[in-house]
C-alpha cells in the first residue's frame, strides 16, 4: 500500500461509490480485479463485433497487423489515464477539474460519460442487443427488436444500479467465457474457412485501406481509454490499473479482434454472433450477445450516473435506474418502429466522440507535462486535498479541447480521434506554459475542496439535514 | 477458522478434472484438432489456475489474504467452468468431438462451477472478505 493511502480517510462520501472523493483504502481492489473490470468493458461490441466487421473488410495479414497497431495506440493513452486515477483515487469528472476547473470538469465529464455513454451509447446498444437476439431467433416473439431491447435494458440496468459490486462480479463471471469464445471463434472461422492457408488467401468481401481499419480499431475504444481512471481509482496500487489496461488491449483486445474476425473472414461476412450460431456454438452464440452487451453496457450507465448525479437531485442508484429507463424506452422505440433509423443519434454521438479523445490529451498534457514543468511530484499532482483551491474554469482546457477537436475531427487528415488527442495534448502544453512563463492565471475563480470532496452545494446541503440522498 | 480445511480440497478435486479433461482434450484434437481446442482452452487454465490457488494459499500467512486468494482462484474455477457447461454441449462439439466426450466434460464443467461457488461463498461467509475481490 503506498504512502498516500496509510494516512487516516478525512472524506465524507455524500453521493456514494466515491463519485467526487477518493476511493477509501479499504475498497481498493487487486490487480486481478482490475484486469477483470477493463476486460468485461471490453468484451462486447468494442472488440468481437468490431473485430466481425473488421473480418468483412480485411484480408487476414492486414486484420493483425491492424488490430496490433490499433490496439497499441489504445493502450498508451488508456496507460496514462489510468495511472493518473490509480495514483488519486479519483474519477474522470474530479481528475478533469484540474486541467478543465470544476465547472470544465463537470460539463466534459457530462459530454464524455453523461450523454455520450450513460444515455447515447447505452441506447444505441440497448438497440444492437435487440438486433442481435433478432438474429439469433427471428421466429421467436420474445426475440422481437422492441421486446428484445426491453428485457434486454432491464438486465443491464441491474448491476449498474449495484454499482462497482456489480460491474465486477458480471465480469469475474463472463470474462473467461470471452476469452472462450474469441478462440472457438477463431477454431471454427479456420474449420469453415478451411484451413489456416487458406484463411490467409480469402480476398475480404468490402475491402478497405489498413489505414481506415487502424482508425476503426483506434475508434473502438478510445472513448473508454480516456475514462480509465473511473475504475483504475479502486486499485491498490497506482501500476495495477496501468499493468492491467496494457495487458487486456495489448493481449486480449488483438485476440478478441482477431479471433472474431477469423469467423466472419472464414464464413463470408456475416455479424458474429449469427456466425457463431451458424457454425453450431449453439448456447455460446447467445451468451456472447446476451453477456457481452450487458458487461459493456453497465458500464455506460454507470459512468454515466457518476456525471449525472452531480446534476440531478436524487440519489446514484434513482439516477441509474432513470437513465436506464430512457436508453431502454428510445432502443424500444426503435426497434418497435419498422424503418426508424439510430443514425442521426449516431451521428450526434459521433460527434461528440470527436471531442472526447481531445478532453483525453489536454488531462494528459496538465498531469504528464504541465505539473512536471511546474516540478510537482506524480504523486502530489492531482491529490485532492480539503482546504486546497481548485479554479472554476481552466480556459487554457477548454480551448485547447474545443480547438482540437474540431481540427482534429474534421480537418486534419488521418485518425480522427488520434488527431483530436494529440492537437489537444500540444495546444494544451504550449499555452499553459506560455502562459506560466508570461504570469497569465489559467483559471477564473476559485472553489475551495471540502471534506465532501467536489459535492455540489444542494448536496452537501442535503446530506448535512440527514436526508437520503 | 481454516479455511484451507475446504479451499484445498476444492483446489484438488478441480485440478485432477482439469487433468482429466486436458486428456481428453488431446485424445479429441487427435480426431479433430478444430474440436479439441476447446477442451484444451478450458481444461489447462483451471487445471493450472487450482493449482497455483493451492499453492497461494498454503503459503499466505493471515487468513484473511488466504481467504481473498481461495476467493480469486475460484472465480477462474466458476467462470471457466461455466463456459464450458456452455460450450461443450454445442452442436458443432458434439459432432467433431464426439458424444461421449462432449457430454462428460459438459458434467465435470458443471462440477467445476459447485466447486467454484463453494470456494466464493465458504471463504466469504468465514472471513468478511469480499467476493469481488
Amino acid at each position: 500500500m503506498d504512502e498516500e493511502h496509510k494516512v487516516k480517510w478525512p472524506w465524507v462520501d455524500a453521493l456514494g461509490d466515491y463519485a467526487v472523493v477518493p476511493v477509501h483504502p479499504k475498497e481498493r481492489r487487486t490487480l486481478t480485479n482490475q484486469f477483470l473490470v477493463f476486460t468485461g468493458v471490453l468484451a462486447c461490441i468494442a472488440a468481437l463485433w468490431g473485430g466481425g466487421a473488421l473480418g468483412t473488410q480485411l484480408n487476414l495479414t492486414n486484420l493483425i497487423i491492424a488490430a496490433i497497431v490499433g490496439s497499441a495506440i489504445v493502450s498508451v493513452i488508456g496507460a496514462l489515464t489510468a495511472y493518473i486515477g490509480g495514483h488519486t483515487g479519483t474519477s474522470t469528472y474530479v481528475n478533469l477539474s484540474r486541467p478543465f476547473g470544476r465547472y470544465g470538469g463537470f460539463l466534459w465529464g457530462l459530454a464524455a460519460a453523461g450523454i455520450t455513454c450513460g444515455l447515447g451509447w447505452f441506447a444505441v446498444e440497448t438497440w444492437l442487443f435487440g438486433v442481435m437476439i433478432h438474429d439469433l431467433a427471428p421466429n421467436a416473439w420474445w426475440a422481437n427488436v422492441g421486446v428484445a431491447s426491453i428485457w434486454g435494458g432491464l438486465l443491464m440496468m441491474t448491476t449498474a444500479v449495484i454499482g462497482y459490486k456489480g460491474l465486477s462480479f458480471l465480469s469475474y463471471l463472463t470474462v473467461p467465457l470471452f476469452i472462450v469464445l474469441a478462440g472457438v471463434a477463431f477454431a471454427m472461422g479456420v474449420y469453415q474457412g478451411g484451413g489456416i492457408e487458406k484463411i490467409f488467401s480469402i480476398k475480404p468481401v468490402n475491402p478497405v485501406p489498413l489505414s481506415v481499419a487502424i482508425t476503426s480499431v483506434v475508434g473502438l475504444y478510445i472513448a473508454g481509454a480516456t475514462i480509465t481512471a473511473d475504475v483504475g481509482r479502486f486499485a491498490k496500487r497506482p501500476r495495477d490499473p496501468v499493468i492491467a489496461w496494457v495487458v487486456q488491449v495489448m493481449v486480449i483486445m488483438p485476440y478478441f479482434l482477431v479471433g472474431a474476425g477469423m469467423l466472419t473472414l472464414g464464413m463470408g461476412g456475416t455479424r458474429i454472433t449469427a456466425a457463431l450460431l451458424i457454425a453450431g456454438a449453439g448456447l455460446g452464440a447467445y451468451a456472447m450477445a446476451i453477456f457481452g452487451q450487458w458487461t459493456t453496457n453497465d458500464n455506460n450507465l454507470y459512468s454515466g450516473a457518476l456525471n449525472w448525479v452531480l446534476l440531478v437531485p436524487l440519489s446514484k442508484r434513482t439516477v441509474t435506474i432513470i437513465e436506464g429507463v430512457i436508453g431502454t424506452a428510445i432502443a424500444a422505440y426503435v426497434g418497435f418502429a419498422a424503418g426508424a433509423s439510430l443514425d442521426p443519434f449516431i451521428n450526434f454521438l459521433n460527434i461528440l466522440g470527436k471531442f472526447v479523445p481531445a478532453v483525453g490529451g489536454v488531462l494528459i498534457a496538465d498531469f504528464y507535462v504541465y505539473r512536471w514543468y511546474k516540478k510537482i511530484p506524480a504523486h502530489e499532482r492531482y491529490a485532492l486535498k480539503i482546504g486546497e483551491k481548485i479554479g472554476e474554469i481552466n480556459w487554457a482546457g477548454w480551448l485547447s479541447a474545443i480547438v482540437g477537436g474540431i481540427l482534429g475531427g474534421w480537418y486534419v487528415p488521418g485518425i480522427a480521434a488520434l488527431n483530436s488527442l494529440i492537437l489537444g495534448f500540444v495546444f494544451y502544453a504550449i499555452i499553459a506554459i506560455l502562459c506560466d512563463k508570461a504570469g497569465i492565471s489559467l483559471y477564473i475563480g476559485k472553489y475551495t475542496v471540502t471534506k465532501y470532496g467536489l459535492a455540489p452545494t444542494w448536496v452537501v446541503k442535503r446530506y448535512e439535514r440527514g436526508e437520503k440522498l | 477458522m481454516n479455511v484451507e480445511r475446504y479451499l484445498h480440497p476444492i483446489f484438488l478435486i478441480s485440478m485432477v478434472l482439469g487433468i482429466i479433461g486436458a486428456i481428453m482434450g488431446v485424445i479429441v484434437w487427435g480426431k479433430d484438432p478444430y474440436a479439441g481446442f476447446l477442451w484444451l482452452l478450458i481444461s489447462v487454465p483451471i487445471a493450472l489456475f487450482s493449482l497455483g490457488g493451492s499453492l497461494r494459499v498454503k503459503m499466505a500467512k493471515d487468513i484473511e489474504t488466504k481467504a481473498g486468494i481461495g476467493i480469486q482462484h475460484s472465480w477462474w474455477v466458476l467462470s471457466f467452468g461455466f463456459s464450458g457447461l456452455i460450450l461443450f454441449p454445442a452442436p458443432f462439439f458434439v459432432q467433431h468431438g464426439g458424444a461421449g466426450y462432449a457430454y462428460s466434460m459438459t458434467v465435470i464443467s458443471l462440477i467445476w462451477v459447485i466447486l467454484g461457488i463453494i470456494g466464493i461463498y465458504k471463504p466469504h461467509a468465514d472471513t468478511g472478505v469480499s467476493i469481488t475481490i
